[in-house]
């Protein structure tokens, strides 16, 4: 081919693409290098050194894995993490079943409630339950009057229960969808070769699914090692990692927090052990779902239905206390930190009379955030998935790191690096947007990515073809068809932004508090009403958010997942 | 081997009835085939026999014992699914081991009759592979020699081949025939393809609308189709409106030599385009149709020729002579159809065969 021809003006297309893109591709590596890879370096690198000295020294990791106090902590977290993820499995797994497999009465209900749950803010299980069955809650005493004395709801049980509640219904909606996509065939197969129901769904059914059970599953396990506030309310005397990690960082503060960051190294070894073992296991069972001959729901009978609907119905009610709970102690008037015995709005009076900038300080830094992690997920997804470069697929795979990262480490590394001139953000709130971006841009990156592999690049192509620069087809063409999944990853965004407290606790100050932190002190305080007022404008917010996805998503439940 | 007797079985879908009484009566060690157009029934009929749905009403036996009611675990008959079913979580040998882990059969007598059967499917080699690693027609083979290790009574199949590429449909179908018989089990097959229908069937059932329209060997399917839906389903046929009057069949102005011993009143007579003949025969009994060459089609080993009467269209499936070879569009012609081949059929919206 001769050098003149005539797609000249077509090759200066290609390269007006490639520098755009390249300019993204620079800034979106600058971004993951600055908020991600440089603060976790900075705690890799700060756990090696002598806190009096500077040297370097292995006697962080050395103490923190030999000495009694921190072992145990390390002992409690994959206690609560295996029970979390066991509760979680255990009620979410037969939901599934029940609810992909039978008519059963209620099921929009019982989804919407496992999201709801799903979505609520993290320590409000905690709280309501301690209002339930705490020393002095409402069930305690009921039963005390009647001479019972109930177990005590503090440490480690209280702990899997709350986290049971809180993360099964990760495992609940991904094997749901894993059980509506088995071809009926096998099932059918199974039963013709004579193996009744029962069998074959330990042989056939729970193997074909157990991709998706064990995502949820490691999902329930990694959130509950990373949870800060539920054992730091429910816990009492009970450590974990994130509560020793959170104490030391606080005892430390001034110092160099050698040990925190040492605790912190081994929480997120934990996690990836758990992601790694899961791929590894899953590396070897791939079954592709089906589109056609799908099962067929069955219909309830006789004793067997009763049992179903009650287990059913009771896991709604169990997943609902907190919410209702939590709703319903706002509403008791409140005299200082005492309940008074009536119904009133006292509680929501003091959110808006003493803190108002709170509520207005989460949404703005939740808006911020969001906008943010909305922006840069689109343009990030397009490299993904449209650039197949070697690149944009480390990148991709980088970005998977904060799945693993509990949100106290994050935020010691953000303590870490940006503490000094020229970037000096402590106590500011760019400092809360720019950790909560990080933290959750995975979700953005990986929703947006899903609804663009569902677009054909063809479309885009066209517009180019027809002479539209490359950055204005992707605005003009692409853009608008994701536009409703952008929205949804939106709404998910912002309804993690909004309920981020493990991170923020560490970096916030008075001037940068927001809603989940100052329910946390609230609890503490025994503020009870307060908490529930602002707990319930979160779970409000939250809430529409639900309804706005619900609206919006093809899959109502699955966009949650 | 085993007798299966259907009667008056129904069963429909919430108000769409799918089976209308159907009554089969499949002799023992038969290859009996139901064929017919999509929906017309016969995954519905295939899948009452297995269990996996409940028909409304009417009995299923087999060797005289009544299983409409068992459960599909209970059943004893094999079944190959169209879309393979081959357990994806499991080996080839443990797919086939299912079914005999389920009966309890010792280890060593499992081994033995897996690897057996394994080696009559030409799968032993692949034992350990995952069903990923195998081709579709190796699916289909593990799927086979599942249902066949358990020494079901009754072998369903349904559209076992249709997912295979048409070389490899003929290879399998040859296959399964053999084991069919090898075995001598009972076996109902679906199928909506004719041609394999009539090469491996002792029996043929063919469905529409939910209704077994005839049952009879492959031959009497072909040559006698019982009403006007067989005639044109199975094979390509000719329609043409004609009336037996003084005891002979009329079509346009001509009038058979040949008496009937038929009432009078219009009826459809049907002939093959095989059977159809170009040009005239003297001193035969026949009907000659003047009309022009709609189109010739070369079609490999015939020669298709569409001619307009009218009577109607006429399509005549001629050897390639250099005469036939060379018609035009528009050319005249003649088409000869003998009385003797053809069929009679009532007028009416899916006439029965006049004896
Ligand atoms: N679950 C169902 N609910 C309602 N109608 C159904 C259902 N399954 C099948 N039908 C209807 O029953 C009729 C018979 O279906 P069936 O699957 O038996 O057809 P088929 O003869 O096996 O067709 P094919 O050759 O396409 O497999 C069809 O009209 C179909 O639409
Ligand atoms: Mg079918």
């Amino acid at each position: 081919m001769s050098e003149a021809t005539p797609s000249a003006p077509l090759r200066r297309n290609r390269l007006a693409s490639l520098s755009f893109w390249d300019a993204v591709f620079a800034l979106c590596v600058l971004i993951v290098c600055v908020l991600l890879i440089l603060p976790l370096t900075k705690v890799l690198y700060v756990g090696f050194l002598d806190p009096e000295t500077g040297a370097f020294t292995l006697n962080n990791y050395i103490e923190v894995l030999t000495r009694r106090y921190y072992v145990g902590a390390l002992q409690n977290t994959l206690l609560v993490g295996a029970g979390g993820m066991l509760g979680a499995c255990l009620i979410g797994v037969p939901l599934a079943y029940f609810v992909a497999r039978y008519h059963v009465t209620g099921r929009n209900l019982i989804s919407t409630v496992a999201v709801l749950a799903l979505v609520s803010p993290p320590f409000i299980g905690a709280y309501s339950w301690i209002l339930l069955l705490g020393n002095n809650g409402a069930i305690t005493r009921a039963f005390r009057d009647l001479g019972v004395h109930l177990p005590s709801i503090y440490g480690t049980a209280g702990i899997i229960l709350v986290f049971s509640l809180k993360f099964f219904p990760f495992v609940y909606l991904m094997t749901e969808g894993a059980l509506r996509a088995i071809n009926r065939s096998y099932e059918e197969a199974a039963a013709n070769l004579g193996c009744s129901p029962v069998k074959s769904f330990f042989a056939i059914t729970l193997p074909l699914v157990f991709p998706a059970v064990s995502s949820g599953a490691i999902l329930a396990f990694v959130l509950s090692i990373a949870d800060f506030g539920t054992p730091a309310i429910i816990g009492r005397n009970f450590r974990t990692l994130s509560t020793i990690a959170y104490n030391q960082y606080t005892a430390e503060m001034g110092g160099t927090p050698s040990t925190a960051v040492a605790i912190s190294m081994v929480m997120i070894a934990i996690s990836m052990a758990a992601v790694f073992l899961q791929r590894f296991i899953l590396a070897k069972r791939r079954y592709a779902g089906s589109f056609t001959n799908l099962p067929i729901k069955k219909p309830l009978h006789g004793l067997f239905g009763a049992g179903v609907h009650a287990f059913c119905y009771l896991v709604v009610v169990l997943a609902a206390v907190p919410m209702v709970v939590v709703f319903y102690t706002s509403i008791l008037a409140t005299n200082g930190p005492v309940f008074t015995g009536e119904f009133g709005f006292s509680s929501y009076a003091r959110v808006w009379n003493e803190l108002p900038n709170v509520v207005g300080n989460s949404f703005l830094f939740a808006t911020a955030a969001v906008a943010m992690i909305t922006l840069a997920s689109a343009f990030i997804s397009y490299l993904v998935v449209r650039r197949e470069t070697l690149a944009a697929s480390v990148l991709d795979s980088v970005l998977m790191v904060p799945y693993v990262v509990p949100g106290v480490v994050m935020a010691i590394g953000f303590a870490l690096t940006f503490n000094r001139a020229p970037v000096d953000l402590i106590g500011t709130a760019f400092i809360i947007i720019l950790i909560v971006f990080i933290r959750r841009l995975p979700y953005g990156v990986r929703s947006t990515s899903s609804i663009l592999r569902q677009i054909k690049p063809s479309i885009e192509e066209a517009a180019v073809n027809l002479g539209s620069p490359p950055a204005k087809a992707f605005l003009k063409v692409t853009v608008p068809i994701m536009l409703p999944g952008i929205i949804v990853g939106a709404m998910m965004s912002f309804i993690t932004a909004i309920n981020e407290l493990s991170s923020t606790l560490l970096l916030y100050t008075g001037s940068t508090a927001t809603m989940p932190i100052k329910i946390y002190s609230a609890v503490l305080d025994g503020e009870f009403g307060l908490a529930a007022a602002l707990s319930t404008i979160l779970l409000v917010s939250s809430g529409i958010c639900v309804f706005i996805v619900f609206r919006l998503s093809e899959s109502r439940e699955g966009a949650f997942v | 081997m085993a007798r299966v007797k259907i009667e008056n079985l129904k069963k429909s879908y919430s108000d769409f009835v799918a089976l209308k009484n159907i009554s089969l009566d499949i002799a023992s060690g038969a290859f009996f085939t139901l064929l017919g157009p999509s929906g017309c029934g016969k995954t519905t009929l295939l899948r009452a026999i297995a269990g996996f749905h409940r028909q409304d009403s009417g009995s299923i036996q087999v060797d005289g014992e009544s299983i409409g009611d068992k459960p599909a675990h209970l059943r004893d008959v094999g079944m190959v699914f169209q879309d393979y079913a081959v357990f994806p979580h499991l080996s080839v040998f443990d797919n086939v081991a299912f079914g005999l882990r389920q009966r309890k059969v010792s280890s060593a007598e499992l081994k033995q009759r897996v690897g057996e059967i394994l080696e009559i499917v030409q799968l032993a080699p692949l034992a350990d592979r995952m069903p990923h690693q195998l081709s579709g027609g190796q699916q289909q083979r593990v799927g086979l020699a599942r249902a066949l290790v358990i020494r079901p009574k009754v072998l369903l199949m349904d559209e076992p081949l249709s997912n295979l590429d048409a070389k490899l449909r003929v290879e399998l179908r040859r296959d399964i025939r053999a084991l069919q018989q090898e075995f001598g089990i009972t076996t109902i097959y679906v199928t909506h393809d004719q041609e394999e229908a009539l090469a491996i069937s002792d029996e043929v059932c063919v469905m529409y609308g939910g209704v077994a329209q005839q049952v009879a060997s492959p031959w009497d399917i072909y040559s006698r189709a019982g009403n006007l839906f067989v005639a044109s389903f199975v094979g390509s046929n000719n329609r043409l409106k004609g009336a037996l009057a003084n005891g002979r069949l009329a079509i346009g102005e001509q009038a058979s030599e040949r008496p009937f011993n038929l009432p009078d009143g219009p009826v459809i007579a049907t002939i093959r385009p095989e059977k159809v003949r170009l040009g005239r025969d003297a001193g035969e009994d026949a009907f000659s149709l003047k009309g022009t060459v709609r189109h010739a089609m070369f079609i490999g080993r015939e020669l298709e020729v569409s001619i307009a009467t009218q009577d109607g269209v006429v399509d005549a499936l001629v050897k390639p002579e250099a005469r036939a070879v060379a018609l035009k569009p528009g050319d005249p012609i003649e088409a000869s159809l003998p009385v003797a081949d053809l069929m009679l059929y009532d007028d009416a919206e899916n006439g029965r065969l006049l004896a």
